[in-house]
């Protein structure tokens, strides 16, 4: 017993020196490999698996470059590209939110690539996906693609206490809302993403607009404190009546997603992705015809619709040492073959593509809905601070669906602490 | 003797709880790495799986280029080959160290006050400047790097457990040597080592598993294959946006298995390592 | 021993001096440097030196101060709650009783479980929806309804201490056991004779012996809990309105998140100072207890 401790830690010296764990000692290759290093997401869409599937192709194409790619959750994406990009290994090629590409620019961190993007790729693309790659006149990024929360809505619910159509705005929706928990249809109709992270934003931002409001005003400064009450209030009375699922606020996007695809909602605001999932027998319970989905439609009166980007797009980070090889490899996954062979769960960035009936069918419904949503989409801050502002921004929300301090108090003080930012 | 009687019953309602208590929560993770997504999404919770699903631990041990498995498996190598490497550079470091606080106390224990001190500094005091350096001399995202940091943690423990043991090593068994004209590496190594190794092995062991259990340094200073632990993946791999519950819990499994393993099986002489630096007092 | 032979013993030191200055001193000058600066984290601007301002910008945030309150109510709780639990469950398990090997092998468990798994279990076994806990209370018919532990303002915090204490109980129950089976029971016998109840025995045999050991272990664990960051951090990364931030997440996220490492380090540098403080009360109530 007394030498077994020894005796252990020399065992587990040669396991870790051993052959098995020694797959990662670089092997000899030619002259000309290049490796690339690509940060990307988890997420469900486009998948590790769907990346991961792309870049083999990708490398049979370019047998002298091997791309190693690494994906962490969205948390963490930001602050890995940022701590990655202080070391002496950063990554090639990463994936940027549009919040993040002012912050970035700022930073002097991604690679300007105005005169290097194909002209097929300028003119085939959407074009509000060119709109969040540029600063400044300058192209940083390419699209990768466009999203935004789309309203979901279990329509057998819906048809079981009576409604027969979609609601038409933000009023009609609650109405339905209070009907289907009144018939006991299902116990809370809504879910959303409220947890303490960028998600609560995306969802916030929607009602936002909804209600014809924005972040700032034309100088860039923030003005919640008048024009972002209305949907801070409309999301509290929704927790006061019963009718949001408070464990809301704790959801991410997935956690919603589980809790819709279960029946547990009957609306409920996710990106393009879950319209696949929830219609796929093996993630949800629920069949394709109880599946609802359409732009978030405005407060009435106000706006027909109302849409917020959370698109996302591939950069060549300044310090990568092989830029024709990495604006190669994000330009292949951009691409609209690429595109519409992965499209199942996010849709192409091409405007081609939308006119392809092969892309169309069985989701009629969600490609009329991105085509709308894309044509009026609108951007939450782009700015360098935006990060920190969010933050403060995601406390005083919460605190304000929790009850503790009334909205207009708690956004006067996130837009007051804002404004302090060093 | 009634009294007796409804002790016993009471001791042993109490043991059954305790037991249920340290169990059923690491019990309830097993289950669910080994039952399907299905079985988990139920409600209520189905507690026993309808069949063992062990499709989330070949996920997790199956090797192919930018795969999931070979990631996780990496993280495993690296978490040995950090945990170990602190773990050498700490005792190798300490043993003289030690040697000279225990054989000449007086003012050199301002230095041993010194390391006992840094265990009240929080990491985050200095992860910010040893980021920087790290980052300039290129030495972020690297095992040897990611176990010298770590050396903040296990060398003031280290230095402390093994002169306490040291002090209950007779010195007259060196003054016999110090007159055949021994030095000081004699004594250390042909006398004092041989006397310590048992102490040693668990002073190791105890430091290993506190490497082993390690997350702040590692998700700040590693990032990629090369040095990333198995805690960063893990947790990764249980971030937001991930909803296979029997894929994390897989993860989380394997990733207790070692410290699980050594803990049950040198219990006595981990206990007493821990007990090491206190019953002297 | 001359001195000669005491300076060359010095030798001996050198390596550890070197990587404790290197790894530890140094970064932690650097670290009360940065303190006294506007740097920032990518550091493209030249870093300006701003004097106490970083000090006297954190006694106003009130951020910083409800997470030190946050890191602070989590010490208390937890070490209290581990330490109480631990020694009952020390002494329930030096009571003999059938299979008490295995039970006492059985202790070491959550104590090896790695931190991040614990964290992690937890947060599944909290989950609202499918969690283990609802839906144990609920079959129990001790719960009518599903309800949420992690979102809920209240229980967040609460049910993250009742996870640590988990895993950390069991470390003061085995010093404990430990201690106590170093118990000398001629003692105890010459008590019994003389007359001792169980409860006199307990109070001024057993009780003493054992405290040295427990007084090791609380240190240790107050100094850990008050750093408290992985636990936290995996299960709510500090929500739900940063109710659950604890001091040294507010500083990871300053420094790094926000890139501010100048006043990141400043409120670090305060933390330090706190869990000094504490640790220097602690003993010096604990010296005056022995002298008296």
């Amino acid at each position: 017993m007394k030498k077994g401790g020894l005796f252990l830690v020399c065992l587990l010296c040669s396991l870790a020196l051993s052959p098995v764990f020694a797959t990662g000692s670089k092997e000899s290759q030619g002259p000309e490999q290049i490796e690339l290093r690509f940060l990307g997401m988890a997420q469900a869409a486009y998948s590790e698996q769907n990346v991961n599937d792309m870049t083999a192709d990708f490398m049979k194409e370019h047998p002298n470059i091997k791309v190693y790619t690494e994906f962490v959750p969205y948390e963490e994406l930001r602050n890995k590209t940022l701590l990655a990009y202080g070391s002496n290994r950063p990554y090639d090629a990463v994936l940027v939110d549009d919040i993040w590409f002012a912050e970035y620019v700022s930073k002097g961190m991604l690679r300007d690539i105005t005169d290097q993007i194909p002209t097929s790729y300028k003119k085939g693309g959407l074009a509000g996906g060119w709109n969040f790659t540029t600063k400044q006149g300058k192209v940083y990024g390419v699209p990768w693609f466009l999203d935004t929360m789309y309203l979901y809505y279990n329509t057998t619910m819906l048809k079981a206490a009576g409604f027969q159509q979609a609601p038409t705005s933000i009023e009609d929706m609650v109405a339905m809302g209070k009907a289907l928990k009144e018939k006991w249809i299902v116990e809370y109709p809504f879910v959303f993403s409220l947890a303490q992270a960028e998600a609560l934003m995306c969802v916030y931002s929607n009602f936002l607009e909804a209600y014809g409001a924005s972040f700032q005003d034309k100088n860039g400064k923030y003005t919640l404190d008048t024009t972002g009450v209305q949907a801070l209030e409309f999301l509290l009375q929704l927790k006061e009546n019963g009718l949001l699922n408070p464990n809301s606020l704790e959801y991410l996007e997935e956690d919603v997603r589980r809790v819709f695809s279960s029946g547990d909602a009957a609306f409920t605001l996710n990106w393009a992705y879950m319209f696949a999932l929830a219609t796929d027998p093996k993630e949800s319970s629920l069949k394709k015809e109880d599946v609802g989905v359409m732009v978030l439609p405005g407060a009435s009166g106000i706006k027909e619709s109302a849409a917020m980007s959370g698109s996302m797009g591939l950069s060549v980070l300044a310090k990568s040492p092989h830029l024709e090889e990495a604006l190669a490899y994000i330009l292949y996954l951009s691409s609209k073959d690429v595109q519409d062979t992965y499209s199942n769960l996010q849709l192409p960035v091409w405007t081609a593509s939308y006119d392809d009936p092969k892309l169309r069918e069985g989701r009629e419904l969600l490609v009329e809905a991105s085509k709308k949503a894309f044509s009026i989409m609108n951007v939450r801050p782009s700015e360098p601070n935006y990060q920190e502002a969010s933050a403060i921004l995601q406390q005083y929300i919460q605190s304000a669906l929790y009850g503790d301090i009334p909205p207009q108090k708690a956004l006067q003080e996130a837009v007051q602490k804002i404004s302090e930012i060093k | 003797m009634r009294t007796n009687k409804l002790f016993i019953v009471l001791k042993y309602a109490a043991i059954i709880l305790l037991v249920m208590y340290i169990l059923l929560p690491f019990l309830w993770l097993i289950i669910m790495s080994l039952s399907s997504s299905a079985d988990l999404t139920t409600k209520p919770l189905h507690w026993i799986p309808g069949k063992i699903d062990i499709t989330s631990y070949k996920r997790l041990l199956l090797v192919g280029l930018n795969s999931r498995g070979s990631l996780f498996l990496y993280g495993l190598r690296n978490s040995l080959k950090t945990a170990l490497a602190a773990v050498i550079i700490s005792i190798f470091v300490t043993i003289p160290a030690s040697w000279v606080f225990s054989r000449y106390p007086g003012k050199k224990n301002i230095i041993l006050k010194i390391a006992i001190f840094t265990f009240m500094l929080p990491p985050i005091a200095y992860a910010l400047p040893l980021y920087r350096i790290l980052s300039r001399i290129g030495l972020l995202d690297n095992s040897l790097s990611l176990a010298l940091v770590y050396c903040t943690i296990i060398l003031p423990f280290c230095v402390w457990l093994i002169k306490e043991n040291i002090d209950t090593i007779p010195y007259d068994l060196e003054e016999a040597a110090i007159i055949d004209g021994a030095g000081f590496t004699k004594r250390i190594s042909l006398i004092v080592l041989p006397l310590l190794l048992p102490a040693l092995g668990t002073v190791a062991l105890l430091s290993l598993l506190m490497a082993w259990d390690e997350y702040f340094y590692a998700m700040l200073y590693t990032n990629s294959q090369n040095a990333i632990t198995l805690p960063v993946v893990i947790s990764n791999l249980a971030s937001g946006r991930q909803s296979n519950y029997n894929l994390i819990a897989a993860g989380g499994v394997l990733a207790s298995l070692p410290p699980v393993c050594i803990g049950l099986l040198l219990q006595r002489s981990l206990v007493r390592g821990l007990m090491m630096g206190g019953v002297k007092d | 021993m001359s001195i000669a032979e005491a300076r060359k013993c010095n030798v001996l030191i050198v390596p550890m001096v070197v990587i404790m200055g290197t790894m530890i001193g140094w970064p932690l000058l650097q670290t009360f440097f940065l303190s006294f600066t506007d740097t920032t984290l990518m550091g493209l601007e030249p870093a300006g030196f701003v004097g106490w301002q970083n000090f006297v910008d954190a006694f106003h945030d009130d951020g910083f101060l409800s997470s030190l309150k946050v890191s602070l109510l989590f010490a208390l709780v937890v070490v209290t709650s581990e330490m109480v639990l631990g020694t009952s469950v020390g002494l329930l398990v030096h009571q003999p009783f059938i299979g008490r090997s295995l039970v006492r092998a059985l202790l070491i468990l959550p104590w090896a479980v790695p931190t991040v798994v614990n964290a992690i279990m937890w947060r599944l076994i909290y989950n609202p929806e499918y969690g283990a806990l609802n839906s144990l209370l609920f079959q129990l018919g001790i719960m009518k309804e599903y309800t949420s532990w992690l979102s809920n303002a209240d229980r967040a915090l609460p049910s993250i201490m009742f996870a640590d204490v988990w895993k950390n109980f069991s470390l003061v129950a085995l010093i404990t056991l430990s201690a106590l089976q170093t118990l000398p029971l001629s003692q105890i016998e010459a008590a019994k004779i003389d007359g001792a109840g169980a409860g006199q025995r307990f109070f001024y045999i057993t009780l003493p012996h054992i405290i040295p050991s427990l007084q090791v272990a609380l240190v240790l664990r107050i100094i850990e809990t008050v750093k408290v960051f992985d636990i936290i951090y995996i299960m709510t990364k500090g929500g739900p309105a940063n109710k659950t931030r604890s001091g040294s997440i507010f500083v990871y996220q300053e420094a790094f998140t926000n890139s501010r490492m100048g006043s990141g380090s400043a409120f670090a540098i305060i933390m330090v100072a706190l869990i000094m403080i504490l640790i220097c009360m602690y003993l010096r109530v604990l010296t005056t207890k022995r002298s008296s």
